[in-house]
C-alpha cells in the first residue's frame, strides 16, 4: 500500500484523506457530497469519458434496442436456498442457452445464432478472434447472482467466434467470481475459461478517469482501464437499491470501479459517471458490447436479501442505461409490483435520451421444447 | 541505522493499526458473545464458525456493500453476524446490531418496515416490532430489544410456516438473553 500511495498524485491522496476523515467523522452525505464533488480534474482540464450523446455502441444495433424473454419453464422449481449451487440446480440449462441464442437474434436481427453472435460482438480490426480477451462481469454481491446457464450462453457465443476459453475472463473486483464460479468449469461453464480473485487476473487496479456527473479519478481494474481488454460482457441480476430504486447493469460496475465513493457522497452522480468512461464506453469498437440482466428470480427490494419474485425473464441490450431503464420500467413496475423514484429517468436523461414513455422491449417468444 | 529501523518498524506497525481500524477489524466487542452463545445453542441449528464476523460501520460495506448506507444513517455502532446451518440445508444469517441509543434500533425496525416489499406482522411479537418478509424459500425477519436490532434471513424451506416457526424461536433465544443481561 505505501508503495501504491507514493505513486498517486497529491491530489488523490488528499481526497482518500478527505473521504477517510470525513466517514470516521460521521459527517452529513452532504458534507461529503461536497468534498466528493470538490475532486475534479487536478489540473483543471475536462475528462472526457468514452460516452459522448448520440455515440452507438455497435452500428449495426439502436441503442434503444433491447430484447426480452419471459419463459417461465426455464426455471423447473424454486431454489429452497440461495447458495451458488442450489440457485442454479432448479434452471434448464439447455433451454437458458437456446433462449440466450434466441435473443441475440431478435436483437441483432439476424437468422442464425452465429452469425448475430458474431453481429453483437466486434474485434479489433488488427486482431483475430483467437486473440482477443473478453471480460466477463458477473454481479457476485449477495445471493443471486447471475445464473450459471446465461454465463454458459455468452462464453459458448464467444469460443463460437473464435475467442479462446484462456482469454476469457470472468471477475469482480469486490470478490466471488473465484468462489461462485469457478466450481463449474468443465462443467457448466466451458473448461479454460479464467476465474479471477477480485482483480488479480486483470493485473489489480489502476486509477482511471470517469467524467461527470462524478468527474475524478478513481481506482478501476486495471486490464480494462488500460484498454487490454477488447471486449466487456456485463451481466447482472434484478435487484432494487435506494439509488434510482434499483440496482442493475449500471450499479454492477461498482465492481469494476471501486464501490465506496458512492457511500461517500456520489452515489447515482458517480454511478452515472463511471458508466460513462472510458474504461468502460472507450475502445475501437467499443469495449463493453453486451448487458444481460438475469431475472429468473428477482428483488423487489434490495440489495439485500433472497429474491421474493419470479418473472422468469431475461434481457439483454448494448447500452447498459437502456437495458436497465427498459427492465425497471417494463419487469420491474408491471410484473413485480415495484415503484421507482423520479431519480430512474436520469440514467436515460444523463445519456441524452428523452421521450422515454414509448420506449419498451422487443419481445422474444419461449422457444419450443 | 538502527534507529531509522525503529522508525521504519513504528510507522508500517502506526499505517497497519490506522488501516486496520479504517477497514473495520477491531477486537470484538464483549457485548454480543451473550447473543452469539444464545443462538448457537438452539436445538437443530449450528454455528458456521468461519463465517463469524464482527463489524463496525465501516466494516459493514465489505459485507452487505450498498445496504449498509441505511444502517450506518440509523446509526449503528457495531454488530455482528452469525450463521447457523440446520439439518436439511437450511441456513439462518443473523445480524445483531447495537444502535447505542433509546430508540435507535426501534427506528432501524421501522424504517426496514417501511422500505421492506410486503411487511406483515410476526404474530406474538409485537413488543419486538418484529415483522417479516417472505423470500422464495424462507423469510427475513426483523425486531429490536433495548438498542438492539435484529435481522435474520432463513432459507431453505420448503413452507413459510417452519421459517417462521424457526425464527420465532432464533427471537426468542436473543431476546431472553438480553432480558437476563437487564436484570
Amino acid at each position: 500500500m505505501h508503495n501504491d500511495e507514493k505513486k498517486r498524485s497529491d491530489f488523490v491522496k488528499q481526497k482518500e484523506s478527505i473521504s477517510r476523515r470525513d466517514f470516521l467523522s460521521s459527517a452529513t452525505g452532504a458534507t461529503a457530497g461536497i468534498l466528493a464533488s470538490s475532486a475534479v480534474s487536478a489540473f483543471g482540464d475536462e475528462i472526457k469519458g468514452g460516452w459522448t450523446n448520440g455515440k452507438r455502441i455497435n452500428p449495426s444495433i439502436d441503442n434503444l434496442r433491447v430484447v426480452c424473454c419471459i419463459d417461465p419453464a426455464m426455471m423447473k422449481s424454486d431454489p429452497k436456498s440461495w447458495d451458488i449451487v442450489s440457485q442454479n440446480e432448479p434452471v434448464d440449462h439447455e433451454k437458458v442457452l437456446r433462449t440466450m441464442d434466441a435473443m441475440a437474434c431478435a436483437l441483432a436481427q439476424k437468422n442464425s445464432a452465429h452469425e448475430a453472435w458474431g453481429s453483437i460482438f466486434r474485434k479489433p480490426a488488427s486482431k483475430e478472434w483467437q486473440d482477443v480477451t473478453v471480460a466477463i462481469k458477473p454481479n457476485c454481491f449477495m445471493p443471486n447472482n447471475p445464473r450459471v446457464a446465461v454465463i454458459d450462453a455468452v462464453c459458448k457465443a464467444l469460443i463460437g467466434l473464435g475467442v479462446q476459453p484462456a482469454k476469457i475472463i470472468i471477475y469482480d473486483g469486490c470478490g466471488g467470481a473465484k468462489e461462485k464460479f469457478g466450481g463449474f468449469a468443465g462443467t457448466k461453464l466451458p473448461a479454460g475459461v479464467v476465474m479471477s480473485n477480485k482483480n488479480d487476473v486483470l493485473g489489480g487496479t489502476i486509477d482511471a478517469p470517469v467524467p461527470a456527473p462524478h468527474a475524478g479519478h478513481f481506482k478501476c481494474s486495471a486490464a480494462i482501464a488500460k484498454g487490454s481488454i477488447d471486449i466487456l460482457v456485463n451481466i447482472a441480476v434484478n435487484r432494487g437499491h435506494h439509488l434510482a430504486g434499483t440496482s442493475m447493469t449500471m450499479k454492477n460496475h461498482a465492481g469494476t470501479f471501486e464501490a465506496m465513493p458512492i457511500h461517500l457522497g456520489g452515489g447515482l452522480n458517480y454511478i452515472i459517471a463511471f458508466n460513462k468512461s472510458e474504461a468502460i464506453l472507450g475502445g475501437e469498437p467499443v469495449r463493453q458490447q453486451l448487458c444481460v440482466v438475469d431475472s429468473l428470480w428477482a428483488q423487489t427490494k434490495g440489495p439485500m436479501g433472497a429474491p421474493n419474485k419470479r418473472p422468469g425473464a431475461l434481457v439483454m441490450g448494448t447500452l447498459s442505461p437502456a437495458v436497465d431503464y427498459i427492465t425497471a420500467r417494463r419487469i420491474r413496475e408491471p410484473l413485480m409490483g415495484c415503484t421507482h423514484p423520479p431519480e430512474l429517468g436520469r440514467l436515460m436523461s444523463d445519456f441524452g435520451y428523452s421521450d422515454l414513455e414509448k420506449l419498451d422491449f422487443v419481445k422474444v417468444e419461449p422457444v419450443k421444447g | 541505522m538502527r534507529k531509522l529501523q525503529s522508525c521504519l518498524l513504528l510507522y508500517v506497525a502506526l499505517h497497519l493499526a490506522a488501516s486496520a481500524i479504517y477497514a473495520g477489524e477491531k477486537p470484538d466487542s464483549a457485548k454480543f458473545v451473550a447473543f452469539r452463545s444464545s443462538v448457537s445453542a438452539c436445538a437443530g441449528w449450528t454455528e458456521q464458525k468461519d463465517q463469524y464476523r464482527y463489524f463496525v460501520p465501516h466494516g459493514l460495506y465489505d459485507i452487505i456493500d450498498g445496504g449498509a448506507d441505511e444502517y450506518i444513517k440509523m446509526g449503528m455502532v457495531d454488530g455482528i453476524v452469525v450463521k447457523l446451518d440446520s439439518a436439511g440445508k437450511k441456513t439462518a444469517e443473523l445480524y445483531i446490531e447495537d444502535f447505542n441509543k433509546p430508540g435507535g434500533a426501534q427506528g432501524m425496525v421501522n424504517h426496514r418496515q417501511a422500505t421492506a416489499s410486503e411487511p406483515k406482522p410476526l404474530a406474538g411479537l409485537a413488543a419486538l416490532g418484529a415483522f417479516y418478509d417472505e423470500v422464495i424459500g424462507g423469510c427475513e425477519v426483523c425486531c429490536y430489544s433495548g438498542t438492539f436490532y435484529f435481522e435474520m434471513n432463513l432459507t431453505g424451506y420448503d413452507k413459510l410456516d417452519p421459517a417462521l416457526k424457526d425464527a420465532r424461536a432464533l427471537v426468542a433465544a436473543l431476546t431472553a438473553k438480553k432480558k437476563e443481561k437487564g436484570k
